[in-house]
Order: structure tokens, then C-alpha cells, then sequence
């Protein structure tokens, strides 16, 4: 009974985790430019004045649709991370189907945002759809690597395996850095922003979204920070025996993304393919061969 | 009422036959004869659920019995193929309404049925040659009937059908050589004993003439070419059913007659996997990445599926030589999967084809306004080419990619998964560029496709959401096909699978319950908020200009030009061009031993002279030569 | 009550029209071009009394003179003997029939008895148990067809007959040589009595008279590399001609090595060379047929190609390798001959031989291609046409020649098969093409001989085993010479 009630909750929270790290990632770009910033729930307060728009237009049913599935397959994809001491949905999917239930919303919000015509919106989703087969390469190595190490699929083992400090971090350095590149590169920040890229195309998917459409992407971008860095704290960081280090290690992941973030300018997203192709994939190779060849 | 095999097998043939002297009369005549004679296998092969037959003699050749039979696989799969040869004529019927050709296509066509279920029922190494052989030569004159570049297809097609036919062949008479019977009971015990360098000759023979067949790399020459430019109802065929008669074949030859065990005695064992099983897995995985690669960057929707085809047939091909329960399930399921969501692709794609007369990327656009059933049709089905939940196609790839860390082959695993995202982009970019976009001023009077041949796309789309949401479906009959190929068949619910050693449980009602959920909140949310306002589709933001009807900004041509550049160096030495080389060379070199016959009877008379003077001079010198 | 089982009736009845022809052709003209059809269908006549009898396992002899054998000379009719006559008969009477409408510039008077000539001589070459009978019969095979192929009297046939002339004449000087050659050591002419003088004789003194017999034989049976004729002279001929000499001309002289081979000689030595041989005609056949553009030129080259492989096939030696060699032979020479009519049908209507000219042919003159797909698909040997079942055969055959070299022919003979079906698909590709060309419609007339082939071919791929059962029957009795020799050295005592 508890354990459907936490499901049903999970998203909610979720949603909170993902607008506090984003918020706390806005600050600390402000303090790295010697600006104040904007207050930690300033992503709330953005969504709930997108979703009170009166003036929404449309392009279509597609268009409409698009934040929709995002949004509602965010949802999904959370109820398939666990959470300490809760499987969630694990026992009825595992990392695999993690991987393609993962996909589900870039789905949706790409055939949005292709309905609404806009070349940059297309340019912005082909970059993508490219920069996703970039980083799935080491991300991919770096998971086969945990499953060939354990043996199991299931995430929530994963979280149990690495309990105490038998971090995957400290035992498998080079994988978890391989993994945290791909995840980096998943989550788009400098210099993979490519996708984005607002001086070139103009913010790319979401350029014809305004109003309550974007309030619902901007939803489902909270949800998808909180999934990002989960997953590679349940991958690498040794998941959490409470909610709190596990929302701690989360705003570590975080911190140390926006380090990078901030001092990073952009790669052509030929660059950005080339450059997951060869060193992340590299590395994780090179931590595959240490799994393998130094005993499961 | 009691059918025999070959009645079945001789059903659609007898129908084609009275079609097309019905064609005579009216073409409702023809077409109504011939629906009826494609329903009725559905209702002849009932009786064969739950059966196998081994020996129903037909013909007697060299001394020979030539038997039929069925089993559980070729049960499925001749279930499977009425079904998508039913769906593939009420296509066919609209494709060809103007053409001249299709009265002899609808002949050709039940011929092609007769001669696949003759196919999937033989059971000895003669009659299944015979009828593939009749399936190529089918098909090439199928091939005929398509588009301009249709000839050459035709060309490149028959010329791998024909080695194929000659190597599998050889391997044939060399068997019936060796062993003196063409049974595939005879062959299997003949083999069981036979020297090592006959096992390996005979079943790569029979491999190449499969794969050539399965177009897998790098015997997938002739496969783009030949899917793009085929008539759509007959691409439907060869991706969904001719393929996958060589993989059947494929399947048949590898676990029935040579076996396993037969392998796992003569080589040594790599990842647990006999050594030439494991090349297998590799030639599949490259097919895979290299066949979602190329199919990337295609301009042409056709040669899209052309590619994306070849690339899954590499996932069949991988599922099926990893050689374990879990392997071979996901392999079946995906030959069952494929084809029903490849169908569906070919379907929609035609359609278009059909009302907007191009099939080329760049020139379509914005049809979802116009054709929203196609729409969603191809929506469903690139979902399930992506492999993504709760469609059909995922449950058969992650049944493979279980399969493949069960045997620990984390590189294969990569290759397959990474073929997987390749797939979400040429997906992707075939429905944004048919569907999505900006919609040509020259396609404002384009209309959805008659209902008729909306049927084949719906049936199908139904089934992939049906397989995909309960795979225990499919898996019912897959299941007693590996039951039948002697494995262990997996556990299975009619929602998934039971935790079970090598595979993690999987629920997808549950997924697609929670998917649901997740679309109800987040449609909830958007549709208790102010209502949207539609606005016309040159509405738009453009960095301030002004845009007209007459310009075309829709991104749709070189769409994926940047990845293009990433995979130039490797365009370099692509397959293609070393047959090419090839060719040229055999060219050149045929062309001079042509010349032998030169044309000037001096070099000839000259010739017969100095033949005659050597025998001359030897008799002549009588016995001192020797 | 005449005895119509005679074979000397098979010569003699051409012989009498051809004769009887040449008088009355000054008055009745017009009349002449029915001669042929009479002729083979009297034949026809004759073989089925002969055939009865052979298929019942004995051996029909006929004598021209009243002496015994050996001091006659004879004729002599077993189960080969009967297939390859009633091959040369039936096809004769076929394109006799295809020609009458084919042949339309008046007079045709001269044609039609040349036609005639040949038709005897095939008949006589396939019944003779005669050695120097044989010659003489290539003799009058070779001044017909000579005729034939420079009937047209266009510059290039013209040539092409020039060239068969000089090689024929060739071919001529070495069979008789050789005949010569063996008369000398044996001091007999009949083959049943030479055999059995023969054992007597020593290796070399047999090897030269055969080696000089057997080119002899090659150039008419277009065997490499004696075949330099054959490329041009096809081509050139009237289609009619064309599908005789293809189907019954090449067939003759292969049945006369064959009886050279075994009968006479019972030669085992020469035949890894013969295996050679056929394999090169086989290889450089199909290689040059593939490079053609001209439909009847690809079609002759494509008859050196299929001359190699059912002499490879019987050089093999066994009693399985004759008769797979021998049921190719009649798929071959069915299968060729409608091919050659129709492509003398597609030559008129489109009046070109280019084969890319052809595009569309089909779409308007859909029977014609029809037939030519059938014929050719069985020539090829597609299942489940005739051709499969004899390329089977001969398949299976070759595996029994020893060492690597059955297993290079069989990888050989697939690679043939290969280039073969890739020319002849362009064929049908071409001729299913769409185009907008204007075609002459098919004369039914001309439709009719190929069309009744094909019927042939349909039935024989019907029920392949009973032909493949009657050709080991044949081969049987060829291998077992002792019975050829005694019925016809004491056969008519």
C-alpha cells in the first residue's frame, strides 16, 4: 500500500527535486558570474506564468500533443527509477527498458515540435536525434560494463550492490567517467548544446512554444533533470540508503555539471558526435576490458 | 472437411488461375475469386494447429519420395504470410487500378503464395529448392512492374537470386550425393556422422543462398535497389515474407538438420556459441549498424525501409545464431514482429506514394492534416522499428538484447543497441518528412487513402499494439516453434515474461498502464488550461521575414547532412563499390576470353590445320614420341 | 504388306522428295514448300513402327543390299539411336512447318529441298551403322546447311556460310582421313565389325584415327575449339535454319561421337581430355554469350555453352552421366529450337537483332514472350521446368568423375548456370519493359511449331523421371556394346 502510494507521489517529487536542482544550477551560474540570481523556486514561478497564459496558439493536434507525451512518458520513466529502500516499477522492466522507455518523451516532443514547421525546429531535433546516437555509444559501454560486473539488469540491485562505499565511482573510475560524459552530453549542457543553441536555431525544438505548451515542456524538462542525474547516481554513485543523500548526490551531480557547464563554449554537433566516438568510448572500452578481463 | 498440404499450397495458385480467366469477364469477378481463394488457407490450415506432419509424399524424383509436412514454426509463419499476402492484394488491387499489369500481377502473385507455403512446408532439401527457386523468378517479374529504375533492380536481383539458387545447389545435390536421400530426416542422420570439411562446405552453401535471400551484409547488394523500386504491395512481400522465408529456411537448416550439437562437436566454442554461429552473430551485428547507418541518410522514403529492413533482419540473424532459448525466442518473435511492422511502413509509404505520386523525401511534407489515419498508422509502426514500449517490436529486441548479456558479449550488445538510437533517427526523419512540416502548396488537394486500402494498414497496426501490449500472443506460437527446434522453450505470461535465469522479468501492460497514466495527468493539465487557437503554418517565427506559400522552407532535404560528414571516412570502402571492382574486373577479363572468338576465319582455318599436322606428324613418326 | 519398321526407309524417303522435287519444282513451285512437312511426317511415320519395336529392347536393323553384315552397308536403330531420329524428325517437321511462313521471298523452291537434304542427312547420320557412311552423311548434312545459312545472300551471310564452308570442308578432310585411317587397319567399315576388330589393334594406331574422327565430329558439334563457325553461322541463317542447326546439327554430331566413343572404340583414355574440352566449350560458350547484343548471336554462343555441358556430362563415362548427357541433349535441342523460332518472330516484327531494341516486345506480343520465357527458363534449368531435372542429373554425375577435377566441373558448371540465367533474365527484363515502340503483332502462324514445343517441353517437365528412366534406359544399352555388336554382326543371318 505504501509502495502505490510513493508511486503515485514519485512523480510529484520528482518534479520538486528537478525545479530545486535547476533552480539551485540557475544560482550558481549567477555566482560563478558574479551576478545575485534568481531565487531557488524561480523555475516554478517561470511555469506557473507560462501555464496562465490566456493567449495559446497551435499548430496542430501533433503540436499540441508533443509536450503532452513528454510530459506523461517523464512521468513513466520516473516510476522505472528506484528509490531507496522503494523498487518502484523495477521488477516489471529493467535497465534495457529503462533505456527505450527513456526515449518515449524525446519521441513525443520531437514530432511536436516537427509539426509546427519551423526549419529551426527540425534542424534543432535532427541535432539531437545525432547527438543522442554521440552519446549512447559510451553510455551504453558504460552499462554494459555494471551488467557484465553484476551480473543483473535490475536498477534496483545496482543501488543495493553498491551499498556502504563500493561506489562504482571508486571501484570502476573509468567507466563512471565515461558514463558521466555520456549523461552530460544527455542532459545538454555546454558544449553539447548544440540542440538548443539559441543564437543559431533559435532555441530548435521549442521555438514556435509558448504559453502553456512550454510551461508543460518546462515540466517535463524538471522531471527529466531529476531523471538524469538519478540515473547516474543509481549507476555510479552507490543510489542512497534515504531520499536525502540521495537528493544530495543529485545536487553533486548537479555542481559539478555546472562547473563544467559554465566554462565550456560550443561543439558543431559533428564535433560533439566525433568527440563522444572517441574518448568517452575509449575510456568506457577501456574500463569494459578491466571488467572483463579482471574477473566478474 | 480433411485438407491436404498440397491443397493448400495449390489453393492460392488455383485462385490466381481463375482470377485471371475471370479477368476476362469483369475485374470484380477476378478480384472477388481470387479474395476468396487468399481467405480460404486461414480456414485449411486450421486443422494443422497443434500438429506435425512429417511425410506427405507428392512427387517421386531420382528414385526419391518428395515429402510436405508442417510443424509448429511453419504453422506461424504460413499463418503469418496468408495474413500479410491477404492484406498485400487489397493493396495491390488499388496500386495497380490504371496499370495494364495486373492481371498478370495477380497471377504472379498467387503463384508466389503457392510457392511459399511450399517453402515452409517441405521437408527435404529438393522441394524447398525447387519452390525457392520458383519464389526468385516470381519475384523478379513482380520486380518488373515497379518504378523507372525498376529494370535494373530486376537485374541486380536475379543475378544474387541466381548465385544464391546455384550455391544452395550445389550444396543440395552434394548432400544427395553423399547421402543418398534428400529427406531432411536423411540429411540430419548423414550429416550427424559426415566429415568435418562436408559439414562446413555444405551448410555455408546453403547459408550463403539463405542470406542472400534474408539480405544480410554483405549479401545485401542487391536489397535497396530492388525494395525501393519494387511495385509497394510486392516490397511488402519481399520484406515481409520472402525475407523471412530465408530465415526460416535459415532457422530450419541451422537447429533441425545440422543442429547445435553437430557444430559444438567439430569447432570450438567462442562465447558460448559454436565458432561459426559466433561469426554469424558478428556478420548480423554489423548488418545491423551498418545497414541503420546507411539508412540514415537516404533521400528516398523507399530506400529508407530498404535499409531499415536490412538492419533488422540483422537483429533476426543475431537473435537466431546466438543459439540459446532466449536467443532464438527473440529472433522468431522479431521475424513475426518485423514483418508486421515493416508491413505497415511499406503500406503507409505507398499510400502516400499512391496519392502524392513521389516518394521522395524532400518533395513531401505536412500530410498529417491530410491523411491522419496514415498518420497514425506510421506512427504506431516506427515506434515499434525504434523498438520503443508498448510497441511489438520492442518486446522481440529486448528478448535479443537479454539474450546477448546472458551470453556475455558485451560488444555485440552495444552494436545492437546503438543500432537501436540509429533507428530512432531514420524513423524520425521518414515521418517528419512525409507527415510533418510545411505542406506543399501542390498537396492541398491530397486526400486520405480509400478505406479499402486503409484495412491492410489498420489490421496491421492493431496487431503490432496488440503483440506489443501482449506478447504472450505471439510468444504462444514461438514458443512451440522452439519446442519444436528442440530448445527449452522460455517462460512466458500473456503480459510478459517471469523472472527467469537470464531474464529480468518484464510487464508491458504495466508500462502501458503507466505511460497512460502519465499522458492523463499531463492531458489534463493542458486541456483544464485556456483553450489554444489554431494558426496557419506560415505563421511562424523566421527571424522577422516574411514568409509566402511559394517558398519551400521546410527542412527535409539532407537532414541528416552533419552525420554524413561523421561517417564519410567509412563511405570510402562501402561493400557496393568492392562488388563493383569486382564486377569490372570479371567484365574486363570476360571480355578478353570473348575474343577467342575472333571473328577471322584465318585464325581459325589456321588453327584446324596445325591439328591436323600435329596428328599427321605423330602418325607419321609413328610410336618414337612415346 | 510393306514392312514400315525399316530404318532405310528413313533415308530413302527424303531422299526420293528431294529428288522428286527438283523435277517437279519448275511446274509446281508453290507446292515445293510443303515437301519438308511431308517428309518428316512420313518419317515420323516410319520412326513410330521402328520405335515399337526398339522400346521393347531390340535392335532394328535395315540393309541396302542383300548381303550379310559386316559386308553391307546397314542401319541399324537402338533406344539412342530411336531419340536422337525422332528429335531430328519431330523437330523437322516443326520448323518445316514454322517455315512455310517464314520464308517469303519467292521462289523458295531450292530452300525447302536444301531443308529436305537436311533433314536426311540428320536422319541418316543418327541411324548409320556405317563409319563411312557417317561421312558421307556430314557430307551432305554439310553442303545443305552450307546452303541454308547463305540463303539470304546478305553480305553477312554470306560470310558466315564462307566460313562454315572452309571449316566444314575442314571437318570434312578429318573425318575422312580418319575413316581412312581405320579402314586401313581394320579393312572394315561397319562400326560393329571395327569394334570388334579394333581390340586387336594398338593404342596409338586406335588413338590417332580416333583423335582425327573426333575433330572431325567437333566442328559440326561445336565443341572448342573447333566452334568458330557457329557464332557467325546461326546468326546469319534464317531462324528456321538457325534452330536446326542448334537443335538437331550439334545434337547429330554429339550422337555421333558419343557412338564413336563407346561403340566404336570404347574409348576410356581420351575421356579426361574430352572432360577438358567440354569444360572449355562449356566456360568460354556462356562467357561470350554473356557479352552479346545481338538475341541470335547470344543464343549461338549460348549452344557452344550447352554443347559443353552435356559433353561434359557424358564424359564422365558412367551409365548415369550418359543418360543425364542424353536428356539435356533433348532439353537442349527442344528448349533451343523455340528459342530460335521466336527470336526469329521478334526479329521481324521489330526488324533488328539488337537485343535492347526488343524493350516492350512482350507487352504487345505477350504468347510470343511467353514461349520464349518457358523455353528459356528450361534451358537454364529452372525448377520445375524439364532442364532442372537433367541439370540435376548432371550434376550429380559430375561428383562421380574422380579427383579435383569433378569437383571444379561441378563448381563450373553452377558458375555457367549463373552467367546463363543472368543473360537470359535480361532477355525477359527486356522484353517486359515498358516502352511506347510500336511492334508488329505476332503472325499466329509463326506462333504455332514453338508454341507446340513448348507444349513438349510442359509435358516432359510433367513427368521428368519417366524421360530420366528411358535415358538410363538408353544408356544401358550403350554401355553394354556387346549387344549393339552381336544384333547387328549376326542380326540379319
Amino acid at each position: 500500500m505504501v509502495e502505490k502510494l510513493v508511486l503515485i507521489l514519485t512523480p510529484i517529487f520528482a518534479f520538486f527535486v528537478g525545479i530545486f536542482l535547476e533552480g539551485f544550477k540557475r544560482k550558481m551560474v549567477a555566482r560563478i558570474h558574479r551576478r545575485y540570481g534568481p531565487p531557488l523556486h524561480q523555475p516554478l514561478l517561470d511555469i506557473i506564468k507560462l501555464l496562465s497564459k490566456k493567449e495559446n496558439i497551435s499548430h496542430g493536434v501533433m503540436f499540441d500533443l508533443g509536450p503532452v507525451i513528454f510530459v506523461g512518458a517523464s512521468i513513466l520513466t520516473v516510476l522505472f527509477l528506484p528509490l531507496p529502500h522503494f523498487k518502484q516499477l523495477t521488477p516489471y522492466g529493467d535497465l534495457i527498458a529503462f533505456l527505450y522507455i527513456m526515449v518515449i518523451g524525446s519521441l513525443g516532443m520531437a514530432l511536436g515540435a516537427g509539426e509546427s514547421g519551423n526549419p529551426n525546429a527540425s534542424i534543432g531535433i535532427a541535432r539531437a536525434l545525432t547527438l543522442m546516437l554521440g552519446y549512447e555509444l559510451p553510455l551504453i559501454i558504460a552499462g554494459n560494463t555494471l551488467v557484465v560486473r553484476y551480473g543483473t539488469t535490475d536498477l534496483y540491485k545496482f543501488m543495493t550492490l553498491q551499498s556502504g562505499f563500493n561506489w562504482n565511482l571508486f571501484l570502476l573510475p573509468l567507466t563512471a567517467i565515461a558514463g558521466f560524459i555520456a549523461t552530460y552530453g544527455a542532459m545538454g549542457e555546454h558544449p553539447f548544446d548544440t540542440v538548443v543553441a539559441p543564437q543559431e536555431v533559435a532555441t530548435g525544438p521549442m521555438v514556435e512554444y509558448g504559453g502553456k505548451h512550454l510551461g508543460l515542456l518546462m515540466i517535463g524538462h524538471a522531471i527529466q533533470v531529476y531523471i538524469e542525474t538519478a540515473f547516474f547516481t543509481i549507476l555510479f554513485l552507490g543510489g542512497a540508503s534515504n531520499i536525502f543523500t540521495f537528493i544530495l548526490k543529485q545536487l553533486g551531480v548537479i555542481i559539478v555539471m555546472t562547473l563544467f557547464d559554465t566554462v565550456f563554449p560550443r561543439f558543431r554537433i559533428e564535433n560533439a558526435v566525433r568527440y563522444f566516438w572517441r574518448w568517452p568510448t575509449l575510456i568506457a572500452l577501456l574500463g569494459l576490458l578491466i571488467v572483463y578481463i579482471g574477473g566478474k | 472437411m480433411n485438407f491436404s498440404l498440397l491443397m493448400i499450397l495449390l489453393t492460392p495458385i488455383f485462385g490466381g488461375l481463375l482470377a485471371y480467366a475471370g479477368s476476362a469477364l469483369h475485374k470484380a469477378v477476378r478480384n472477388i475469386f481470387f479474395l476468396i481463394f487468399l481467405i480460404l488457407p486461414f480456414f485449411e490450415l486450421y486443422q494443422y494447429a497443434n500438429k506435425t506432419i512429417d511425410n506427405f509424399y507428392y512427387l517421386t524424383v531420382l528414385g526419391q519420395s518428395l515429402s510436405l509436412g508442417i510443424n509448429a514454426l511453419s504453422f506461424m509463419l504460413s499463418l503469418l504470410f496468408s495474413l500479410i499476402f491477404l492484406l498485400a492484394y487489397i493493396f495491390l488491387l488499388f496500386e495497380f487500378d490504371k496499370s495494364e499489369d495486373s492481371d498478370l500481377a495477380i497471377l504472379e502473385f498467387s503463384f508466389l503464395e503457392g510457392a511459399v507455403f511450399g517453402v515452409l512446408f517441405a521437408r527435404d532439401i529438393l522441394s524447398f529448392f525447387i519452390f525457392f527457386e520458383i519464389i526468385a523468378l516470381i519475384i523478379f517479374f513482380l520486380i518488373g512492374k515497379g518504378y523507372e529504375e525498376s529494370h535494373n533492380a530486376q537485374l541486380k536481383y536475379i543475378t544474387w537470386a541466381l548465385i544464391g539458387a546455384n550455391s544452395m545447389l550445389a550444396a543440395v545435390v552434394f548432400l544427395f550425393f553423399k547421402a543418398g536421400s534428400f529427406g531432411y530426416a536423411e540429411i540430419s542422420g548423414y550429416l550427424s556422422t559426415a566429415p568435418t570439411p562436408i559439414v562446413l562446405i555444405t551448410f555455408v552453401l546453403f547459408v550463403i543462398g539463405f542470406l542472400i535471400e534474408a539480405s544480410i551484409m554483405p549479401l545485401h547488394v542487391w536489397a535497396p535497389i530492388t525494395y525501393a523500386e519494387a511495385p509497394d504491395s510486392v516490397s511488402v512481400l519481399l520484406s515481409s515474407v520472402v525475407k523471412k522465408v530465408g530465415l526460416y529456411l535459415f532457422t530450419i537448416f541451422v537447429f533441425s538438420i545440422f543442429g547445435l550439437n553437430l557444430f559444438s562437436k567439430i569447432m570450438p566454442r567462442v562465447f558460448e556459441a559454436p565458432l561459426i554461429m559466433y561469426v554469424l552473430q558478428w556478420i548480423g551485428a554489423l548488418t545491423i549498424i551498418i545497414g541503420t547507418f546507411v539508412a540514415i541518410v537516404q533521400e528516398d522514403a523507399k530506400k529508407i525501409l530498404a535499409w531499415s529492413s536490412i538492419a533488422q533482419s540483422g537483429y533476426i540473424l543475431l537473435g537466431l545464431s546466438l543459439g540459446t532459448p532466449l536467443g532464438v525466442a527473440g529472433g522468431l518473435l522479431h521475424i513475426v514482429n518485423h514483418s508486421i511492422f515493416k508491413g505497415i511502413l511499406f503500406f503507409v509509404v505507398g499510400g502516400v506514394i499512391y496519392r502524392t505520386g513521389t516518394k521522395n523525401l524532400s518533395e513531401l511534407g505536412g500530410l498529417i492534416k491530410k491523411m491522419p489515419i496514415s498518420f497514425i498508422s506510421m506512427l504506431l509502426a516506427i515506434i515499434a522499428t525504434a523498438g520503443i514500449p508498448p510497441l511489438n517490436g520492442f518486446v522481440s529486441k529486448y528478448l535479443i538484447y537479454e539474450a546477448l548479456i546472458q551470453n556475455k558479449e558485451p560488444l555485440l550488445l552495444t552494436i545492437a543497441l546503438l543500432g537501436g538510437t540509429g533507428s530512432f533517427m531514420y524513423v524520425y526523419r521518414l515521418i517528419h518528412s512525409i507527415f510533418l512540416g510545411q505542406l506543399p502548396k501542390k498537396y492541398e488537394g491530397v486526400k486520405e487513402v480509400p478505406i479499402l486500402m486503409q484495412v491492410p494498414m489498420l489490421v496491421l497496426s492493431l496487431l503490432a499494439l496488440l503483440f506489443g501490449v501482449l506478447p504472450g500472443i505471439p510468444m504462444y506460437f514461438v514458443s512451440k516453434a522452439e519446442a519444436f527446434l528442440g530448445f527449452d522453450p522460455i517462460k512466458y505470461t500473456l503480459t510478459g515474461f517471469p523472472e527467469q535465469p537470464g531474464l529480468h522479468a518484464l510487464n508491458v501492460p504495466i508500462i502501458s498502464a503507466a505511460l497512460m497514466g502519465g499522458f492523463v495527468v499531463a492531458a489534463l493539465i493542458f486541456y483544464l488550461l485556456p483553450k489554444t487557437r489554431s494558426v496557419h503554418q506560415l505563421d511562424n517565427y523566421y527571424a522577422g521575414e516574411i514568409l509566402t506559400e511559394d517558398v519551400k522552407y521546410n527542412y527535409s532535404f539532407g537532414f541528416y547532412s552533419f552525420f554524413d560528414d561523421i561517417i564519410k571516412p567509412f563511405n570510402e570502402w562501402s561493400i557496393d563499390r568492392i562488388y563493383e571492382n569486382f564486377v569490372g574486373f570479371v567484365k574486363t577479363v570476360g571480355d578478353y576470353i570473348r575474343r577467342i572468338y575472333t571473328g577471322n576465319l584465318e585464325t581459325y582455318v589456321s588453327l584446324g590445320i596445325i591439328i591436323l599436322t600435329i596428328f599427321s606428324l605423330i602418325y607419321i613418326i609413328g610410336g618414337v614420341l612415346w | 504388306m510393306v514392312n514400315l519398321a525399316n530404318p532405310t526407309l528413313l533415308v530413302v524417303i527424303p531422299l526420293f522428295f528431294a529428288f522428286l522435287s527438283i523435277i517437279i519444282s519448275p511446274f509446281l513451285k508453290k507446292l515445293i514448300k510443303f515437301v519438308p512437312l511431308i517428309v518428316s511426317a512420313l518419317n515420323l511415320v516410319v520412326i513410330y513402327f521402328i520405335g515399337v519395336k526398339v522400346l521393347y529392347g531390340s535392335i532394328v536393323l535395315g540393309t541396302t543390299a542383300g548381303l550379310n553384315p559386316p559386308y553391307v552397308i546397314i542401319l541399324a536403330v537402338d533406344k539412342l539411336n530411336f531419340i536422337i531420329v525422332l528429335m531430328v524428325n519431330v523437330l523437322g517437321f516443326l520448323i518445316s512447318f514454322y517455315n512455310i511462313f517464314y520464308m517469303k521471298e519467292e521462289p523458295t523452291d531450292k530452300f525447302h529441298i536444301l531443308f529436305t537434304l537436311l533433314i536426311m542427312a540428320s536422319s541418316w547420320i543418327s541411324i548409320t551403322g556405317d563409319l563411312f557412311n557417317v561421312f558421307v552423311a556430314f557430307e551432305v548434312l554439310s553442303l545443305s546447311s552450307f546452303g541454308l545459312v547463305g540463303y539470304m545472300r546478305s553480305k553477312d551471310s554470306i560470310e558466315a556460310g564462307f566460313k562454315y564452308v572452309v571449316q566444314g570442308i575442314l571437318a570434312g578432310s578429318l573425318l575422312l582421313i580418319g575413316v581412312v585411317l581405320i579402314y586401313a587397319q581394320t579393312g572394315t567399315l561397319n562400326m560393329a565389325h571395327i569394334a570388334t576388330k579394333l581390340d586387336y589393334v594398338g593404342s596409338l594406331e586406335k588413338l590417332v584415327p580416333y583423335v582425327l574422327i573426333f575433330f572431325g565430329l567437333a566442328v559440326e558439334g561445336a565443341l572448342f575449339p573447333l566452334n568458330s563457325w557457329l557464332p557467325d553461322a546461326h546468326p546469319a541463317a534464317p531462324s528456321g535454319i538457325s534452330a536446326m542447326l542448334s537443335g538437331i546439327v550439334t545434337t547429330t554430331a554429339i550422337y555421333a561421337i558419343i557412338r564413336v566413343t563407346v561403340t566404336v572404340f570404347n574409348y576410356s583414355a581420351f575421356i579426361p581430355y574430352l572432360f577438358i574440352i567440354a569444360l572449355l566449350t562449356l566456360f568460354f560458350g556462356e562467357i561470350a554469350a554473356f557479352f552479346q547484343k545481338d538475341l541470335k548471336r547470344m543464343l549461338a554462343y549460348s549452344t557452344i555453352g550447352q554443347t559443353g555441358l552435356f559433353v561434359l556430362a557424358f564424359s564422365v563415362g558412367t551409365q548415369a552421366s550418359i543418360s543425364a548427357s542424353v536428356a539435356q541433349m533433348v532439353n537442349h535441342s527442344f528448349s533451343k529450337a523455340v528459342l530460335f523460332l521466336v527470336a526469329g518472330i521478334m526479329i521481324e516484327a521489330q526488324g533488328s537483332r539488337n537485343i535492347d531494341d526488343l524493350k516492350g516486345f512482350g507487352r504487345v506480343n505477350i504468347l510470343t514472350s511467353i514461349l520464349f520465357v518457358f523455353a528459356a527458363l528450361s534451358l537454364i534449368g529452372v525448377p520445375p521446368f524439364f532442364g532442372f531435372f537433367t541439370k540435376l542429373a548432371i550434376l550429380q554425375t559430375l561428383l562421380d568423375f574422380p579427383g579435383f577435377l569433378g569437383y571444379l566441373s561441378f563448381a563450373l558448371v553452377l558458375f555457367a548456370a549463373i552467367i546463363e540465367g543472368v543473360y537470359f533474365y535480361r532477355v525477359f527484363k527486356i522484353l517486359f519493359e515498358k516502352s511506347d515502340k510500336n511492334f508488329q503483332a505476332e503472325n499466329p502462324w509463326l506462333v504455332i511449331s514453338p508454341f507446340i514445343l513448348v507444349l513438349i517441353l510442359v509435358i516432359l517437365s510433367s513427368r521428368p523421371m519417366s524421360v530420366l528412366n528411358f535415358t538410363n534406359d538408353i544408356a544401358n544399352q550403350l554401355i553394354q556394346r556387346t549387344i549393339y555388336l552381336t544384333s547387328v554382326l549376326g542380326g540379319l543371318k
